[in-house]
């Protein structure tokens, strides 16, 4: 009986997903066409190689890790804000809650197809608002300096509701008498959330830093649909550089080993994440 | 959900602290809250403006969509024309409904399988004892961790072996056994007391008398949540459509929404924003009827 209800499912974990992991290891192996695919040849590790000799590949892979470092920087602590603030009974914390996530629920394709046009440098929304406070109007998406900057502030903005939702659950489980009997010791609102609540909020951080980073190490649709990677090369990052490989020049073998590299870098940074962050108390 | 404290009022968390041992009155607590609703105007303002402005911008024609904007004036928000003529538009020269239905028939192909297989497989890992059942379950729930980017590729080489390139089935197909819902659904069924089922199995209930009667009825809010969970994944997901279906006819909403940057020679704007409102806004107010299990099952999600 156990092995009929499991069948459909490890059938399809199988064909859908380990078989392609199987593959991809693989392929990272072969220079391989998929338009030819009889014609794979062994190469060893020449694509793994080729790619650390690849100047863009490079650029991408610093960028990917510029994404992700950003992407915590920003919304690991706005997210902390945003949480503390709604965590509070004051009227109208719903409807905060109700915009925060409704970025989070949107597509990101319709997302970055907005902000694209709010970005727009002659006429677009953000120039606007800028230009009522008396600054000149910015590129943008279409400066070297600023294209990374404008797609990381869409990714935080799109992306801050999950690490608010998680940081709000845990806040929501600190019981208030601690709070209270702080207060009542004459602990201020600083001292309180450095040595009240974020030891106790420290899993839940850890947490939303994990999800965080993995988010960041796959932008793909905000540089797909805003920039293509450009000007200049200013966003690509390791996952647009793999599809480009794949889908662009159809050429397979490099595109799997960007995806091993990518999946050893994660690995390598999740493991620093959870040593640095590690809980030594369970409260 | 919130705290809710009908006692004492919260504790300020920023602006004017009383001083240590004199009580705060009512005046210095309301005082103390002004920083905070400032912080939740700006907040609301810069989450919702976007939306605001996608939505109404909507019913502008293409030309007027820029032509407000600078300086900054009501008309740059309100529709100095309103007009139909971009949802006219979309729905009629570039049947937009039939991305749309495109769109409900992948998500409900994702929903329904996702919700088959993970109960099934959940079933057999909350009540049936065999070895080797903890391995499988490891197996499965190491799957969670292979990052999707990383498969696409040889994953569309399995969907082509397979002669499924541009078909219905391959939208939805890859994601139907989703080890996200097997965790959450054995959860769910390991809260039910074992007595329960335990009592219908001596009374003759055969195993899926006991799945269909007992667990299924008795875990319906989890349910919920993972059908809600898997219909947003589907309806938002854009790279897979775009790489696997090759069918116009048969793709999913987002990708024609980013289609409307790049169809013609000229971007074809008040169709873009009317595309992206009719797909964001009903996702949005079924999202905030049903806010309650969607924030669970983001949550449990934290492995996604």
């Amino acid at each position: 009986m156990a092995t009929l209800f499991l069948f459909p499912t490890f059938v399809g974990l199988i064909v859908f997903h380990w078989l392609p992991l199987a593959a991809a290891v693989q392929n990272s192996l072969l220079r391989f066409s998929p338009l030819n695919p009889s014609a794979a040849t062994f190469v060893g590790l020449s694509n793994y190689a080729n790619l650390l000799e690849n100047e863009r590949f490079i650029r991408a892979t610093v960028n990917s890790l510029i994404y992700i470092g950003g992407k915590l920087a920003l919304q690991i602590p706005l997210g902390l804000g945003i949480a503390l603030l709604l965590n509070r009974s004051l009227p109208g914390t719903r409807i905060v809650r109700g915009a925060v996530f409704a970025a989070l629920v949107a597509s990101e394709a319709v997302v970055a197809l907005i902000w694209n046009i709010l970005y727009t440098p002659d006429n677009g929304l953000f120039n606007a608002f800028l230009g009522a406070v008396g600054i000149p109007g910015q590129p943008f998406l279409t400066s070297v300096a600023q294209a990374l900057p404008s797609v990381l502030v869409m990714i935080v903005w799109k992306d801050i509701g999950f690490t608010t939702l998680i940081l709000l659950a845990g806040l929501q489980t600190i019981p208030h008498e601690y709070q209270e009997a702080a207060e009542i010791d004459g602990a201020g609102a600083w001292a309180r959330l450095v040595h009240i609540t974020l030891p106790l909020l420290r899993r839940m951080l850890l947490l939303a830093t994990f999800m965080a980073t993995i988010s960041g190490s796959r932008i793909f649709i905000p540089i797909a649909l805003m920039t293509d990677g450009g000007p200049e090369d200013a966003t690509i990052n390791a996952v647009y550089f793999m599809y480009e490989q794949a889908f662009k020049f159809q050429r397979m073998g490099d595109a799997s080993a960007v995806a091993m590299l990518v999946i050893l870098l994660l690995v390598a940074i999740t493991l620093v994440q959870a040593r640095l962050l590690r809980t030594d108390h369970e409260y | 959900m919130m705290q809710n404290s009908s006692l004492a009022p919260p504790p300020a968390t920023a602006g004017a602290a009383p001083l240590p041992g004199q009580r705060p009155t009512w005046l210095d607590r309301s005082l103390a809250d002004v920083p905070s609703y400032v912080a939740m105007v700006a907040v609301a303002f810069i989450f919702l403006t976007p939306f605001i402005w996608m939505f109404l911008t909507s019913f502008k024609p293409t030309v007027d969509v820029f032509r407000y904007t600078t300086p900054l004036s009501v008309w740059t928000f309100i529709p100095p024309a309103p007009t139909l003529e971009n949802y006219v538009s979309i729905f009629t020269t570039w049947s937009f409904h039939r991305d749309l239905l495109n769109t409900l028939i992948a998500a409900g192909g994702q929903v329904t399988g996702a919700l088959l297989t993970s109960t099934l497989a959940a079933f057999v890992f909350s009540r049936m004892r065999f070895p080797g059942r903890d391995v499988l379950f490891a197996f499965t729930m190491l799957t969670a961790f292979v990052p999707f980017d990383v498969v696409v590729v040889p994953l569309y080489i399995v969907m082509r072996s397979l002669g499924l390139v541009s078909s219905y089935w391959a939208l939805f197909l890859p994601f139907s056994f989703s080890p996200f819902g097997i965790f959450l659904m054995r959860q769910s069924f390991l809260e039910i007391p074992r007595e329960l089922d335990e009592a219908a199995t001596i009374e003759g209930a055969s195993l899926v008398q006991v799945f269909w009667h007992i667990i299924l009825p008795n875990t319906r809010p989890a349910l919920v949540t993972l059908a809600l969970i898997q219909f947003m994944w589907s309806w938002n997901s854009y790279l897979w459509p775009l790489v696997i279906m090759q069918d116009p006819n048969k793709q999913v909403v987002q990708v024609t929404i980013a289609k409307f940057r790049t169809i013609a020679n000229f971007p074809l704007f008040g169709e873009l924003f009317a595309a992206a409102t009719a797909a964001t806004i009903p996702l949005l107010i079924l999202f905030f009827l049903l806010q309650r299990y969607y924030v669970r099952g983001m949550l449990v999600s934290g492995m996604k």
